[in-house]
C-alpha cells in the first residue's frame, strides 16, 4: 500500500490518503488514536461542567465612564462596515503544529451577513477618531459621533476568542487616522505584532495603509500581514481634492507602489533563500467609491485596468457610494440607473437614494472581464459609449456588439475564443474542452455537462448547426434576451422581428441623464 | 431464483460501498445481474434478490487502491467524495463508473458526456460544496472542560472532507464536530491526529450546555448585526449564500 502511494506523484493521491480514516488507519494501523478519541468522548460526558470562566482582559475592565467592550465592537464595527473587501484569500498557509490557525488560498465565508456579503474576517477599526475630514465618511472629523479606540489586548483577545470557535478567517483591521498616519500605523503595528508573536497567531490578516505613512513603517508591517491595501478612494484626483481634501493621487499611490516593489523584491529573495519571511504574500487591493464623483464607468475601468497592469494588485472593488452624512447626493447619472433598476428587479430598498448597486454589479461583471476572460477596457467602452448598459451585462453587450465573430463554433473554437460567448464562463470553457477530446458535442451533451445554454445558444454552432433557427441579428437577440423569450422551434419561422415600444426599458438605453435631469423628471419640470 | 437480477445493500460508509463493489464484480463475472444500493431500501422492486453486504476490510483497500493504480488518483478523490453523497443511488453510480474507468484508465475523468462520469463529478461537487461551506459554518462552543463542541446536520457526510482541515487549523485544541444525522463524530485531541468515532452517540446534556451563551458569543452577534449596511439590505441574497437549513446550528442565527 504505501509503495503505491508513495510512486504516485499526484497531489490528489498524498491529500485523499489523508482524507480516509477508515482504510488508512488499517494500513498504517493507528489503532490507538482511535482509543484515544473513545476516552476523549467519554470524558465529555463524565465531568462535571461549569460554563467556562472569560479571559480577564475583556471582563476585568475598569469600570467608569469608560465603554465596555461590547459598546467599543458596536461602534468600531459600525464604522467599518463600508469597507469593501472581506476576502480571505490568496494565501496558502499550512498550520504551524503548535499555535492557532491556517490561511486557505480560496477563502472560506464564515457567514453571510443581512446584506448578503460574506463575513470572512473581522473586520473593525481601531479607532474611529479621525483628523482627516472626507465627505464622503461617517467618520470625518467634523462628524458627532461616539469615538471609540480598542486597546492591541482587546483586538488580540477577540480575534483570538472568535478564531477559535470558527466564527472567521483572520482579522481585518482598518483605522480612522488618530493624531497623525505614522501614528495610527505604529498602533497597529504594534497589535498586529502582538497577535503574531505573543499569541501566535497564524491566520489571515488584512491590514489598511494609511496615505501618507511612513514607508519604513509598511516595510516592517508587511512581513506581519497577509494582505495590505491603500484605498484609492476616488478614482480620479480631481474627485479626490473635492471631497477628500486632506487625501492627494501621490500619497496614495506612493504606498500602493511600495508594495509592489516589496512584493516583487521578496520574490526573487524567495527564489534563492527559502526561508525568507514573505512580505505581503496575498497581494494588495483597493477600493473605489462608484458614484460620489462624476466620473463615468469608462474611466473608472480605465483606471482599474491600469492598476491591475502596472500595480499588479489582485483585486479593486467598486463601492457604492451610500449617502452616510446626508450631505451629498449620489452623482454620475446614477439617479437613472437607481429609476431602472427599480423597476427591473422591484426592490424597495433600491429606491433613488440608494446606493447604486446596479452599476457597481456591471462594474464588477466588467471587472471579471478584464481578469480571467482577457478582456481590455477599450473593448467594452469607450469615449462615445461611456457607460455600461443598464439591460444587458458587458460580455453580451460586447457581443451583440461584434456579431461578425458569431456563431463560434463550440467544437473547434479555442478556449479563449470560447470564453467570449455570453453565458459560458471558465467552468463550462474548460469542461468543454476536455470533453471534445472524446467526442463530438451536441446541444444535449452541453446540456449534459452543465452547460446553461439561456444566452449562449443565440452565439454558438455545434458541429455547424445552430440549437434554433434563430437569426444573428441585433435587435432580435437584444429583444429574446432581454425579455428571455424562448426562440421558436427549429422549423417554425418566426416571420417578424417585433420592437416593443417604450419610453424607458429599450434595451439600447444608455445615455444616462444627469443628476440634474434626475431631478426635474422626479419633480415633473419636463 | 437463479435467473434475478441481485440487488447489494450496503452500510452508509466508504468501507462498505468498496466492499460492495467487490461483490459485485464477482457476481457480474458471473454473468448475473446485479444492483448496489445504500441503506435500507425504500421500495422492493420485483425479480430481485436481496443480498446484505458484510463489509470487508481487505476487500475495500484492494478495491480502492485498485482505482488509484489503474484509473487515477483524481478519479479515486472523485470517487470517495462521491461515496459521501446522501443519494441512495451514488454505490451504483460509482459501480458503473468503474466499469468505464477500469476501459478507459486515468482518461474516463474527461469523459463527461458519459451519463455516469457525468454523475460521479456532480456528486463529488455536491460533497465537495458543502464540505467547503461547512469548513466556514461549523460553530464551536466552549464546554467547561475547554473542549471545543460543535453540533452540525449536514446532508452529505462531511466530517471526513473536514476534518483534516481543522486538524491543521486546531493543532492544540481539544475539538469534538458531531454530525446529529448520522451520529458518528470527528474527534480530535490536542497536539495528536484526529479520527472518526462511528458509534459516539452523544449525550444530550451536552447540547444544553451548549445553548447557554457566553461573553464571546454575545460579541459575536453584536458584530454580526452590526456589521451588515442597513441600505443595502439583501434577505435573498444572503438565502442564497447561506440557505436557512445551515443555520439552525450557528450561533448569530439563534
Amino acid at each position: 500500500m504505501k509503495n503505491i502511494a508513495n510512486k504516485c506523484s499526484s497531489e490528489y493521491c498524498k491529500k485523499k490518503l489523508v482524507m480516509v480514516p477508515y482504510i488508512y488507519e488499517r494500513m498504517y494501523g493507528k489503532d490507538d488514536i482511535r482509543r484515544n478519541h473513545m476516552e476523549l468522548v467519554s470524558s465529555l460526558t463524565d465531568n462535571n461542567m461549569q460554563i467556562y470562566n472569560e479571559n480577564q482582559i475583556l471582563s476585568g475592565n475598569p469600570s467608569g465612564n469608560r465603554l465596555s467592550i461590547e459598546e467599543k465592537l458596536k461602534i468600531l464595527t459600525d464604522a467599518a462596515k463600508y469597507d469593501v473587501a472581506c476576502t480571505s484569500s490568496g494565501v496558502n498557509r499550512a498550520g504551524n503544529g503548535k499555535s492557532l490557525g491556517s490561511a486557505v488560498g480560496c477563502g472560506i465565508c464564515h457567514a453571510f451577513a443581512s446584506d448578503g456579503r460574506c463575513v470572512s474576517l473581522l473586520k473593525i477599526l481601531y479607532t474611529n477618531e479621525c483628523i482627516f475630514d472626507c465627505k464622503y465618511c461617517i467618520n470625518r472629523s467634523s462628524n458627532d459621533v461616539p469615538r471609540a479606540t480598542f486597546t492591541p489586548d482587546e483586538v488580540c483577545a477577540l480575534t483570538m476568542q472568535f478564531y477559535r470557535r470558527n466564527y472567521i478567517e483572520g482579522l481585518f483591521l482598518s483605522s480612522g487616522v488618530f493624531r497623525s498616519p505614522n501614528y495610527t500605523m505604529e498602533l497597529i503595528y504594534e497589535t498586529i505584532s502582538k497577535l503574531r508573536t505573543e499569541h501566535g497567531f497564524n491566520g489571515y490578516i488584512h491590514v489598511k495603509g494609511i496615505p501618507g505613512v511612513d514607508p519604513a513603517i509598511i516595510e516592517r508591517l508587511g512581513l506581519l500581514v497577509d494582505r495590505m491595501s491603500v484605498n484609492l478612494e476616488l478614482p480620479t484626483g480631481e474627485g479626490l481634492r473635492k471631497l477628500a481634501p486632506h487625501k492627494n493621487r501621490k500619497s496614495i499611490l506612493t504606498p500602493i507602489r511600495q508594495i509592489q516593489r516589496g512584493i516583487a523584491q521578496n520574490k526573487n529573495e524567495l527564489t534563492v533563500y527559502k526561508k525568507t519571511p514573505k512580505f505581503v504574500p496575498a497581494g494588495q487591493s483597493t477600493q473605489m467609491i462608484i458614484g460620489a464623483s462624476p466620473e463615468n464607468d469608462y474611466q473608472i475601468m480605465t483606471v482599474a485596468e491600469a492598476l491591475y497592469d502596472n500595480y499588479n494588485l489582485k483585486r479593486v472593488f467598486y463601492s457604492a457610494y451610500v449617502d452616510v452624512n446626508k450631505n451629498m447626493p449620489l452623482l454620475g447619472g446614477d439617479v437613472g440607473l437607481a429609476n431602472m433598476k427599480h423597476t427591473l428587479f422591484d426592490n424597495p430598498m433600491n429606491t433613488m437614494t440608494g446606493p447604486p448597486l446596479l452599476r457597481e454589479h456591471r462594474l464588477y461583471q466588467a471587472d471579471w472581464l478584464l481578469r480571467f476572460y482577457g478582456f481590455k477596457a477599450n473593448e467594452l467602452l469607450s469615449e462615445d459609449k461611456p457607460n455600461f448598459n443598464v439591460l444587458l451585462d458587458p460580455k453580451c453587450e460586447w457581443a451583440i456588439r461584434h456579431l461578425e465573430m458569431f456563431p463560434i463554433e463550440i467544437n473547434k473554437a479555442d478556449y479563449f475564443t470560447l470564453l467570449r460567448i455570453p453565458g459560458l464562463g471558465t467552468t463550462s470553457a474548460k469542461r468543454i474542452v476536455a470533453a471534445r477530446q472524446h467526442t463530438a458535442l451536441d446541444f444535449d451533451d452541453l446540456k449534459k455537462i452543465g452547460v446553461v445554454l439561456k444566452r449562449a445558444l443565440y452565439f454558438i454552432t455545434c458541429s455547424g448547426k445552430m440549437m434554433y433557427n434563430t437569426r444573428i441579428e441585433e435587435d432580435y437577440i437584444t429583444n429574446h434576451i432581454v425579455y428571455n423569450d424562448k426562440p421558436a422551434k427549429l422549423g417554425m419561422q418566426e416571420t417578424i422581428t417585433y420592437k416593443q415600444l417604450s419610453l424607458f426599458d429599450d434595451a439600447k438605453f444608455n445615455i444616462v441623464p444627469n443628476s440634474g435631469e434626475g431631478v426635474s423628471a422626479l419633480y415633473g419640470q419636463l | 431464483m437463479d435467473n434475478y437480477r441481485i440487488v447489494l445493500l450496503c452500510e452508509d460508509n466508504f468501507d462498505s460501498i468498496m466492499t460492495g463493489i467487490y461483490d459485485a464484480w464477482v457476481i457480474m463475472n458471473q454473468g448475473r445481474e446485479v444492483a448496489l444500493e445504500v441503506g435500507e431500501p425504500y421500495n422492493y422492486s420485483m425479480m430481485s434478490e436481496y443480498q446484505s453486504v458484510e463489509t470487508d476490510g481487505d476487500k475495500a483497500v484492494k478495491v480502492a487502491s485498485s482505482i488509484r493504480k489503474k484509473i487515477s488518483c483524481e478519479a479515486y478523490s472523485s470517487v470517495y467524495s462521491a461515496a459521501m453523497h446522501f443519494d441512495v443511488n451514488r454505490a451504483d453510480t460509482i459501480f458503473h463508473f468503474l466499469q468505464i474507468g477500469y476501459k478507459m484508465g486515468a482518461k474516463v475523468m474527461e469523459n463527461l458526456s458519459n451519463p455516469y462520469v457525468m454523475r460521479i463529478l456532480e456528486l463529488s461537487r455536491k460533497v465537495g460544496n458543502e464540505s467547503h461551506l461547512y469548513k466556514g459554518f461549523v460553530r464551536f462552543s466552549e464546554l467547561g472542560n475547554g473542549i471545543l463542541f460543535s453540533k452540525i446536520d449536514p446532508k452529505c457526510n462531511v466530517l471526513t472532507m473536514i476534518g483534516d482541515h481543522f486538524c491543521d487549523r486546531f493543532p492544540m485544541e481539544n475539538w469534538v464536530i458531531y454530525d446529529a444525522t448520522r451520529k458518528i463524530s470527528a474527534v480530535h485531541k490536542a497536539g495528536e491526529g484526529w479520527g472518526l468515532v462511528l458509534d459516539g452517540e452523544i449525550d444530550s446534556s451536552i447540547f444544553e450546555q451548549i445553548e447557554q451563551e457566553g461573553q464571546y458569543e454575545k460579541l459575536w452577534k453584536v458584530f454580526f448585526n452590526t456589521i451588515g449596511i442597513e441600505s443595502r439590505y439583501n434577505p435573498r441574497c444572503q438565502r442564497t449564500m447561506l440557505p436557512k437549513w445551515y443555520r439552525d446550528n450557528m450561533v448569530e442565527f439563534k
